[in-house]
């Protein structure tokens, strides 16, 4: 493609800030609004008749607006370089992601919402005390809401939303394609295997939940639960090689929004060289038996020792028996030499004084906590409910003020650390 | 008594008899046998279970399946 001016695994994130949106009669960028036309979107997202209905509305930071059912949020994107989409696999051709330019609606969410079988909704307060918790109250979004057909299966119904949520975000950006960006970023972490620093070396453990329908995550397109663990290069993360099709408890997954924007990832690519080797990413699975944890926590570590690993940062996805695939991960890298600092999330029951993680074990003497799942939170009244009319588990009108556990407020507890809360001990 | 599939977990909540299971979503089962294989799966597992409960421990213990 654009040879030297891009070696291969250097990436452009072209960031383009909105401010607001609205809708109008042509989508576009104007001076920092995001300008969408609402039937044209609809009537693409729809053109297959995949959905009986398809509803798109907007939520901005401040409004007194709740979102109920949320199930995943992506960032408009537009890769710019050939066929190539910004979720390549999962949208489109498979493409290597993490190389070229790419186009980024700084500041909006698309946000797929609507009802699915058996899984644990995420809430998002737009203003009031919830609007604390979670990272897409500060995001403008554009929030869908598709219904589907009677006969529609949960996984035909599953593939469709996720399909048209990655469509809705790549139509959104599209405009940007002649535009001047506000803002570049530059990820050029050269060969990350020939550096001859002094420097430790770090790896990125990152399991990836793959437990089944609706638990699952995608690599360029395909189960993560199929994988054996592998190595993917940062940039290929923060390109969209990963889309979660993750939806249970709310606060404790990681949305394909926070894939392409994992803070583990973007703080040791942008420390890489200065303190310490980013040596590179490799991705885990969360299994349900004993035989596939065992094997996934072997040869996560295995490939963490083969790139050189002296330290090794590990995240995981879920809770309840994911702290297993975690603390198995932890065990096997210690016991190579490499050091570990774990990140999770706590189920500590409402007073926080419950223990917070179903295993541990004892090699596991540096861990993050991201936030207690049962805290409850109080949320105001508000004026306007999107994304569907109940909130399941929660009797009475939606837009009513609620006490409700963090647990279901979306990403609230989030383990790849993407929360503006932090706590100080005096 | 448990039948468990994650028995790290059943060791660290204190169950004194511990007997693996298949997985987590089918503990007693599978989708990939047909239904009477799946249930001679699941007696012999109850069966494992019963005979663990009338062995002696004195410390917690995971039986083979």
């Amino acid at each position: 493609m654009q040879g030297e001016e891009f070696p291969f695994m250097k990436l452009e994130l072209r960031k383009f800030t909105i401010k607001d949106a609205r809708f109008g009669e042509v989508t576009g960028i104007e001076q920092g609004t995001l300008v969408i036309n609402k039937q044209e979107l609809v009537e693409f997202l729809n053109r297959d008749h995949s959905f009986a209905g398809v509803e798109v509305k907007l939520a901005r930071p401040g409004e007194a607006v709740r979102i109920v059912h949320v199930m995943d949020a992506v960032q408009p994107r537009l890769k710019l370089s050939g066929d190539a989409t910004p979720f390549p696999g999962a949208l489109g051709p498979v493409e290597i992601a993490g190389r070229g330019q790419t186009n980024v609606l700084d500041g909006v969410a698309v946000l797929q919402t609507g009802k699915r079988q058996g899984i644990q909704e995420g809430v998002v307060d737009m203003a009031g005390p919830g609007a604390d918790y979670s990272i897409f109250s500060r995001t403008i979004n554009v929030v869908l809401l598709c219904t589907p057909h009677p006969a529609t299966t949960d996984v035909e119904f599953d593939r469709a939303t996720r399909k048209a949520a990655l469509e809705a975000a790549v139509y959104l950006a599209g405009p940007t394609r002649p535009m001047v960006p506000d803002h570049v970023e530059v990820f050029d972490l050269g060969a990350l295997e020939n550096q001859a620093h002094n420097l430790p070396r770090v790896v990125y453990i990152y399991h990836l939940q793959s437990q089944g329908l609706l638990r699952e995550t995608f690599v360029y397109g395909e189960h993560a639960r199929e994988l054996l663990p592998t190595i993917l290069h940062p940039n290929e993360v923060l390109d969209g090689a990963i889309v979660s099709s993750n939806y249970i408890i709310a606060c404790q997954k990681n949305p394909t929004y926070l894939h392409l924007h994992n803070p583990v990832v973007l703080e040791l690519a942008r420390r890489h060289g200065r303190d310490l080797i980013f040596a590179g990413v490799v991705i885990a699975n969360e299994h349900s038996t004993l035989r596939e944890k065992e094997r996934s926590a072997k040869f996560a570590a295995k490939l963490a020792w083969q790139l050189g690993a002296q330290g090794a940062v590990i995240t995981q996805e879920g809770g309840g028996h994911a702290d297993t695939d975690l603390m198995l991960t932890c065990r096997e890298c210690e016991q190579l030499g490499i050091k570990t600092v774990i990140m999770a999330n706590e189920i500590a029951g409402a007073a926080g004084d419950l223990p917070s993680l179903v295993d541990t074990v004892p090699e596991a003497d540096a861990v993050v906590t991201t936030g207690n799942n049962d805290e409850l939170v109080s949320l105001d009244p508000v004026e306007q409910v999107l994304g569907g009319e109940d909130i399941a588990g929660v009797a009475g009108p939606p837009d009513a003020g609620l006490t409700i556990a963090l647990g279901r407020i979306y990403a609230a507890t989030n383990q790849l650390g993407a929360t503006h809360l932090s706590i100080r001990g005096y | 008594m448990q039948i468990c599939t994650i028995t790290s977990i059943a060791l660290a909540v204190g169950a004194n008899r511990i007997l693996p299971a298949a997985a987590i979503p089918y503990p007693l089962g599978s989708p990939d046998l047909s239904p009477n294989q799946e249930k001679a799966v699941r007696r012999k597992l109850v069966d494992q279970a019963l005979a663990a409960l009338q062995c002696h421990v004195d410390k917690q213990t995971i039986f083979n399946a």
